[in-house]
């Protein structure tokens, strides 16, 4: 059985054991927010059932609906599918009539220049392989001045390291710091690992347009990357889809029997902790803070605890939202929310849940793991007037280092 | 997970006693059907606790066919299936129910089995089976991911 095949198998499976009984609408944060019935859940799998049972060509007369739908209310955080009273994977479904749309040429046109882009220059950013290594050098003068160790370094193709440690682009060109923070951790650390000058970008749009053959390329990338350099693990930056793509959706597109090992900056650094490699003082990270928890990381990816030890050894105080882990509310900002302008204020005003959950918790700093909940976050906090810092937890991390030196 | 802790039962909990005892009743005359028709010796209260449970199941059934009718949500994700789906089976648990009055109902309810399960594989009710199949999908979605390890309850 091919893989497409398997695929619309399961689809069709899903599809026919939906029974209509609309109990996923409270799950679904366009729907608490809104109160409109096509924000249901189970109205996106009606059309997405619509979509993947249409012959060819596509019904031009439903596609608007469609595209509007199925890519400017879902953010395929999967919360529903917990709440779901059979357990259907409604994300896999949205994401699989996405891939029928995509195959239309249908995908929303920022979201695919995107895409486009990454095909074209390996990245989602654009960012010329020299801007690339000037920030990292640029970043390595940074490190050596903060940590007073001339020989702090922010390695670049270094053959043989333990791992090869990827970001997202946005962090090049707009949280350089949350890469000086990785930084300064694998030096404390004493890790052994690189960066790579060619292929550097964890994200991958085709998860998001639907596009299989787009996101098995931005998964190869990393994967030859790996083979190039000879190191043994891929080491992802706190990106949730990121990281969902290359460690649990890269294996099928690329049809691998045995996967690389691929795991999360949390993991390593949650690691290190334990293992005493880093010396902290979370009095240095006094205020309140809370977490977040990203869909793609957390419900859909399994990094839960790690986050949660790591926050407790490197910040003072800091409470949970509730609800949390799985059931966390979705900001608003993935399923390439952010990446499709015209769908601006609906993202805006989906992500209101999340916002007054936030503000229930009296912090004034949220940790969010994941660059694009960063973004959706920093645009809540201006949207609703939240008043809270969002940072990464690697910056919380390097803020609470202590440097023998 | 725990069917309490899911936000839609919580805004609704009066569906979900309602699909309990549709489902409960179902299950009562499939039980009430077997013995009828195979004429095995069951104890009255047996006999009674099915017809009350059919009797229940179908109110249940009629209660959440009305709430279709009425809720916005269910409007707009609604399809012909999720009628007459509803209604066949409101009428296999009716004939259940009066069977433990009117034995001569066996005939009307064997003849209401006969254009359900004709039905079935067409609609919805085809969940009796998917249900554990996309169940067991979620579970093993999950659990290789590892999303619920290491950890009790949301606090």
């Amino acid at each position: 059985m091919t893989l497409s095949t398997s695929i619309a198998r399961r689809h069709a499976t899903a599809l026919a054991s939906c029974v209509r009984c609309g109990l996923c609408a409270e799950a679904c944060h366009y729907y608490r927010a809104t109160h409109e019935p096509r924000e249901t859940p189970a109205y996106k799998v009606k059309l997405a059932g619509e979509v993947l049972r249409s012959p060819e060509p596509l019904d031009p007369a439903r596609t608007a609906e469609w595209v509007d739908e199925l890519f400017g209310r879902c953010s395929m955080c999967g919360r529903c599918m917990f709440h779901c009273t059979t357990g259907l994977n409604i994300p896999a479904l949205v994401r699989g009539a996405r891939t029928r749309l995509s195959a239309a040429g249908l995908v929303p046109a920022d979201l695919q220049a995107t895409v486009d882009t990454t095909l074209r220059t390996g990245n989602s950013m654009g960012i010329t392989r020299d801007e690339w290594v000037e920030t990292v050098r640029w970043l390595e003068d940074e490190l050596r001045a903060e940590t007073g160790d001339a020989s702090a370094r922010l390695p670049l193709d270094a053959h043989g390291a333990e791992f090869l440690y990827t970001v997202n682009p946005r962090e090049a060109k707009f949280f350089p710091l949350s890469l000086l923070a990785v930084a300064a951790i694998f030096h404390a650390a004493g890790a052994s690992w690189t960066l790579s000058s060619e292929s550097f970008d964890l994200t991958n749009y085709g998860v998001f347009s639907g596009d299989d053959r787009a996101a098995a390329q931005s998964a190869r990338r990393l994967r030859e990357a790996m083979q190039q350099l000879g190191v043994r693990a891929l080491v992802l930056g706190e990106c949730g889809h990121g990281f969902n793509a290359n460690r649990w959706r890269a294996p099928e597109w690329l049809h691998e029997d045995t996967p690389p090992r691929v795991v999360s900056i949390l993991e390593l650094v949650a690691g290190y902790l334990a293992d005493a490699r880093l010396n902290v003082d979370p009095s240095r990270n006094a205020l309140l803070t809370t977490l977040h928890d990203p869909c793609n990381l957390v419900r859909l990816g399994g990094i839960v605890e790690e986050p949660r030890a790591i926050l407790s050894a490197v910040v003072e105080r800091w409470v949970e939202m509730a609800p949390n882990r799985e059931q966390n509310l979705c900001c608003g900002g993935g399923g390439g929310q952010l990446g499709m302008a015209q769908y601006a204020r609906r993202r805006l005003a989906a992500g209101r849940p999340k916002a007054e959950q936030i503000r229930a918790t009296g912090a004034t700093v949220v940790a969010a793991p994941c660059h694009n909940c960063i973004d959706q976050l920093g645009d809540l906090n201006k949207e609703y007037g939240l008043g809270v810092k969002v940072t990464t937890i690697c910056e919380l991390v390097a803020g609470a280092l202590v440097w023998n030196n | 997970m725990d069917p309490r802790l899911k936000d839609g039962v919580r805004a609704h909990p009066v569906v979900l006693v309602a699909g309990v005892l549709l489902h409960a009743g179902i299950a009562a005359s499939g039980l009430a059907t077997l013995a009828a028709v195979t004429g095995a010796a069951w104890p009255n209260w047996l006999r009674i606790a099915c017809a009350v449970l059919s009797a229940t199941g179908a109110v249940s059934g009629l209660l959440l066919l009305v709430r279709r009718l009425r809720e916005p949500v269910l409007q707009a994700i609604s399809i012909a299936d999720d009628y007459i789906s509803n209604l066949l089976v409101v009428g296999v648990l009716i004939a259940a129910a009066l069977l433990s009055i009117v034995p001569q109902a066996q005939p009307v309810l064997l003849l209401a089995w006969a254009v359900l399960a004709a039905y079935a594989p067409f609609g919805k009710i085809r969940h009796c089976v998917l249900f554990f199949v996309t169940r067991a999908r979620f579970g093993a979605f999950i659990g290789a991911r590892g999303v619920l390890v290491g950890r009790s309850r949301p606090s």
